[in-house]
């Protein structure tokens, strides 16, 4: 406090109020006090500035401890999908961004069921990545994987989206086995405007979405909504519905506290089902989706920092169908399906300090309670729960201005496994400041599943019971041992960035699919998750950004993986090659050109996948920036996207044919 | 006495001063070099010391004050042993005593805004140099209760002139084409200067006004949104205990680089800045001295900015942001030779 009057009336007014034993109140109200006198004091003083303003001793507000590592200095490889490559490449998913990102796999089992999987391994479902919003897993807590298209996400929102390749569960926790999406919404309290977009394109392409920013003193906030909406693949019944609605209130009452608390809405149908399936006839699906959440960081001191996060999904699914006459069961129909109704509750407090000079360390503790009702996916009425406590630790110590060294475990302990450690440990060391190799080791574990662990898939076709799936229970966790060499090299002078990564990881228990004997249904047969498989994963990964100077923009990534596995199927889930390259370039103030070209090689994933030959894909976007219309609209862009220019390719199955297709978008700025 | 006006009106105007500057400093500094060396001898051959009475008056009695003082008398001393006589007050002495305190004093030195307030209001005769005061505050002194024909006032000023500020924008980030900067009540005043010190540097200015508390967040999301780094100005309507951290964290979510005014700012999370410790104020105060009392009268310079200056860069901020950022030392340098270019 730089007037002494107004740091003695503070301190008196605490002072009456320990006397009167309101400890804890004043602590909270206090603090407030101090922001507002803190301003009153400076009212009387206002004319002249104090020479003390030059010698005040200032809080630390961003200590080592608190700032996030520079890419030289961090345990693993990160791919950055900032705003204005989302921009540039006009995709309109989340999941098509990830094809950016080297080592990533991204088909689509339906055009309304995107999937995206680091290295394999999956079939229509991948459940080995943690995803995050904005700190919130929404990986689905029945099956593991990500449904993208049922995420209360607007793509419009997203500022970046952060890829972690590699095993991290040392910072991310539970799921973060083959890697970490780590999405990051815009921060309402840097927005300025409020937007609206229309996207009309073919294939029934639709999108309407705005947001609304506004601010208070303290207060910053944005609400979104959109309807979304596309007819899928030519000749499948796979049309989607989406509709989202989403609130992020920042509330910064001080520079010492910081709360977020966002919440939002999706309901989204979609049309699965064939006429040609007996069982399977079309019909819709119903989703909706929800969270809430909150978090509260508070700044103690220059280099302690507490923070709570509590947030809650929920997610209720519905699907029900009648079957086609079937004539084995007297050309009765019959009527099936249901319901699944998902929850996830999670609480962490993180703790970070500096134990010692050169150091910061994190620490924190979370648990978390997963749920899932379904009468027909687990065969009961009941809700099953998956509880889970962790605890973890990292530490980053910067040995020298060369050397950095990362440490970090997490202690998970599951209602399914017990107690599981996932350390890890990273090297990095700067050959100058702009250029550091790694090297890292670490190890992850990812639990099984509800549906792995418990589930029951059957339903009645009167007398007929077909079991579809049987859970035998008592699964290991899966586990994988990473090794890795790494570069991180900045070009300052070229504007160039340059990631590469050298690994091998060690997959073993991988939970499989097996087929046992079920005398009981149709067929005498059903499926069960046993830990069967193993496999290895070795490749070599390269990323790298290109910003000769302000109007270009180029990003590539080059991966070659190969997995080896005792299951042959296994091995043919990752194409080996995979390339993209996006290049902007703006044309004065007003136009915008974009390219990009994506390649992937043959690739068969699990399940209802097929070998599909090579994929060569070229997006093109022009677009127009235009100023000020009257002084309504302050501004926005007209763009046309051209997609998949170099015709038409096969995806995640011969039946899903991805054509050339387009859209205009219009955006503007209040 | 026209003449005298004139150039004195000439030398209000910063431009001109600075050209005066340019040509006379080196010449200045032998001059007042050469004179100190034949007065030292002369003391020392006749040892009849014309002794006068300096009387210094700081704010406060801390460390920051007591060091300003300190140091201006050793430095003073050096050169011009027997010249003077200090004398130390602080401002509640002063004003418990009266004016009476002056009777004696050939010169008055305050050293901080509050001691060169009191002074200032109490019309002295003998000439004033108000040291480690903000140039704002210096001038809106002489605002409200312009010296009188008769007085002789002068100042070393605490803040850098806002050319160095941006000049070291432009060595830590020479890629920072527009550089954002919060003004207080004060600031169209500013905003003329910034401007002119900008436009050499090819650096353009993007400033929002805070004339209320309330106004702050909003003007700083305008201005992050506009500029590539911000300057920080000494302005406590604007820059203080309670705003710092949250303009940090603004500018830091925002991948945007502060430049403070002071040290305290860089170890809060700033990314640099330049500035004068008390220490510098002191030794350059002491060399003014020396300069004005060559004579065997007490001719003050025109207000001057300070000489020596450090430069402080928050590594680990540097670091966060993905910035390559030279040494202290060499940025330090740097400001330096474009310092003595000018």
């Amino acid at each position: 406090m730089a007037t002494p009057g107004i740091t003695i009336k503070i301190v008196r007014k605490r002072h009456v109020a320990n006397k009167y034993n309101l400890l804890i109140y004043i602590t909270i109200l206090s603090y407030f006090l101090d922001v507002q006198t803190a301003w009153a004091e400076h009212e009387p003083t206002v004319a002249y500035v104090s020479e003390k303003d030059f010698f005040a001793d200032m809080p630390t507000v961003l200590s080592a401890s608190r700032l996030p590592q520079p890419q030289q200095d961090a345990p693993g490889a990160v791919t950055v999908i900032d705003h204005d490559t989302i921009a540039a490449s006009g995709f309109t998913t989340v999941p098509d961004l990830l094809r950016l990102v080297p080592g990533m796999y991204v088909g689509y089992f339906k055009g309304h069921s995107p999937l995206a999987a680091l290295h394999g391994l999956s079939g229509e479902f991948s459940s080995r990545m943690q995803v995050l919003v904005d700190g919130r897993s929404v990986y689905n807590s029945l099956i593991g994987s990500v449904e993208w298209n049922d995420i209360p996400l607007l793509l419009e929102d997203i500022e970046r989206i952060e890829v972690v390749r590699g095993p991290n569960s040392a910072v991310f926790g539970a799921n973060a086995f083959m890697g970490v999406i780590n999405i990051v919404t815009h921060d309402p309290v840097k927005l300025n405007t409020s937007t609206a977009r229309l996207n009309l394109g073919q294939d029934g392409q639709r999108l309407l979405s705005g947001q609304y920013v506004g601010h208070t003193s303290a207060w910053s906030y944005r609400l979104s909504a959109g309807y979304r909406a596309d007819d899928g693949f030519d000749n499948i019944n796979d049309g989607q519905q989406q509709k989202i609605i989403n609130l992020r209130a920042d509330y910064h009452p001080s520079g010492r506290d910081e709360w977020e608390f966002s919440a939002g809405y999706n309901d989204s149908r979609r049309d699965r089902g064939d006429v040609t399936s007996l069982y399977d006839q079309p019909h819709p699906e119903n989703i909706h989706s929800s969270y809430v959440q909150a978090y509260w960081q508070r700044i103690l001191a220059a280099d302690r920092e507490f923070s709570v996060r509590l947030y809650h999904n929920a997610y209720d699914l519905e699907g029900r169908v009648t079957t086609l006459p079937i004539p084995q069961l007297g050309n009765q129909t019959f009527n099936i399906g249901g319901t699944l109704d998902l929850q996830r509750t999670d609480l962490e407090g993180q703790f970070i300090f500096t134990p010692a000079q050169d150091w910061r360390t994190v620490v924190g503790v979370g648990v978390r309670r997963d749920s899932a009702r379904s009468p027909i996916y687990l065969g009961r009425a009941e809700r099953e729960v998956n509880d889970k406590a962790r605890l973890f630790a990292h530490g980053e110590w910067h040995a020298n201005s060369r050397l950095n060294v990362n440490l970090g475990a997490m202690l998970e302990d599951t209602a399914y496994t017990g107690r599981e450690l996932s350390p890890r440990i990273a090297l990095n060391y700067r050959l100058t400041p702009d250029h550091a190799l790694r090297a890292g080791l670490s190890r992850a574990s990812r639990t099984p599943t509800i549906y792995e662990e418990k589930g029951d898939y059957h339903f009645n076709l009167g007398p007929a019971l077909i079991q579809q799936n049987k859970a035998t229970g008592g699964l290991m966790s899966e586990h994988i041992t990473s090794t890795e060499l790494g570069y991180v090299g900045n070009f300052s002078q070229q504007g160039l960035t340059l990631d590469l990564r050298l690994y091998r990881d060690e997959l073993k228990h991988l939970v499989a699919a097996q087929s046992i004997p079920f005398p009981a249904a149709v067929g005498g047969f059903t499926i069960t998750a046993i830990n069967r498989d193993q496999a290895t994963i070795r490749g070599y990964e390269s990323n790298l950004r290109y910003r000769p100077d302000s109007f270009t923009d180029i990003t590539a990534a080059y991966a070659n993986t190969r997995i080896s596995s005792s299951d042959s199927d296994l091995e043919r889930t990752m194409p080996v090659n995979t390339f993209s390259l996006l290049g902007s370039r703006k044309f004065g103030d007003q136009w915008q050109g974009s390219l990009g070209y994506y390649q992937i090689s043959k690739v068969d994933p699990l399940s209802d996948g097929d070998l599909v030959p090579l994929q060569r894909r070229l997006d093109a976007r022009m677009a127009y920036r235009f100023g000020a219309i009257q002084s309504i609209v302050k501004g926005g862009h007209a763009a046309l996207v051209l997609q998949n220019l170099l015709g038409d390719y096969q995806d995640f199955n011969r039946n899903n044919l991805v054509k050339t297709r387009a859209y205009l978008s219009l955006d503007m700025e209040w | 006495m026209v003449a005298v006006l004139l150039i004195g009106g000439l030398a209000q105007d910063s431009a001109f001063r600075h050209r005066l500057a340019r040509r006379w400093q080196p010449g200045l500094r032998c001059l007042t070099a050469l004179i100190a060396l034949t007065f030292a001898v002369a003391v020392q051959a006749q040892s009849v010391p014309a002794t006068d009475n300096i009387m210094v008056v700081m704010s406060e009695s801390t460390d920051a004050y007591q060091q300003v003082a300190e140091r201006m008398r050793v430095r003073f001393e050096l050169n011009a042993p027997e010249r003077a006589q200090f004398t130390l007050l602080t401002a509640q002495a002063v004003s418990a005593k009266g004016a009476e305190v002056f009777s004696s004093s050939q010169l008055v030195v305050t050293v901080g805004v509050q001691a060169a307030q009191l002074v200032h209001g109490y019309d002295l005769r003998a000439p004033v140099l108000h040291t480690l005061i903000p140039k704002a505050s210096y001038e809106k002194m002489l605002q409200a209760k312009p010296a009188t024909s008769t007085q002789s006032i002068s100042a070393l000023y605490i803040d850098q002139p806002v050319s160095r500020q941006l000049e070291l924008i432009r060595c830590v980030l020479p890629q920072a084409l527009h550089v954002g900067a919060l003004l207080g009540s004060d600031g169209v005043v500013l905003q003329k200067s910034l401007d002119l010190a900008a436009k050499p540097l090819g650096q353009q200015m993007e400033t929002e006004s805070v004339r209320s508390p309330e106004e702050l967040p909003q003007a700083l999301r305008r201005v992050l949104a506009r500029s590539d780094a911000l300057l920080a100005l000494p302005d406590a309507q604007v820059y203080n205990q309670s705003t710092l951290p949250n303009i940090l964290l603004n500018a830091y979510r925002n991948k945007e680089p502060v430049f403070g005014f002071s040290a305290g700012q860089v170890k809060a999370g700033a990314l640099a800045a330049v500035f004068s410790t008390p220490e510098q104020i002191g030794n350059q105060a002491g060399e003014l001295l020396l300069q004005a009392g060559a004579n065997g009268k007490w001719v003050l310079p025109a207000p001057q900015s300070p000489r020596y200056f450090n430069v402080a860069v928050n590594r680990d901020v540097s670091r966060s942001l993905g910035l390559t950022v030279e040494e202290d030392i060499v940025l330090q340098e740097k400001l330096k030779r474009s310092a003595r270019s000018e």
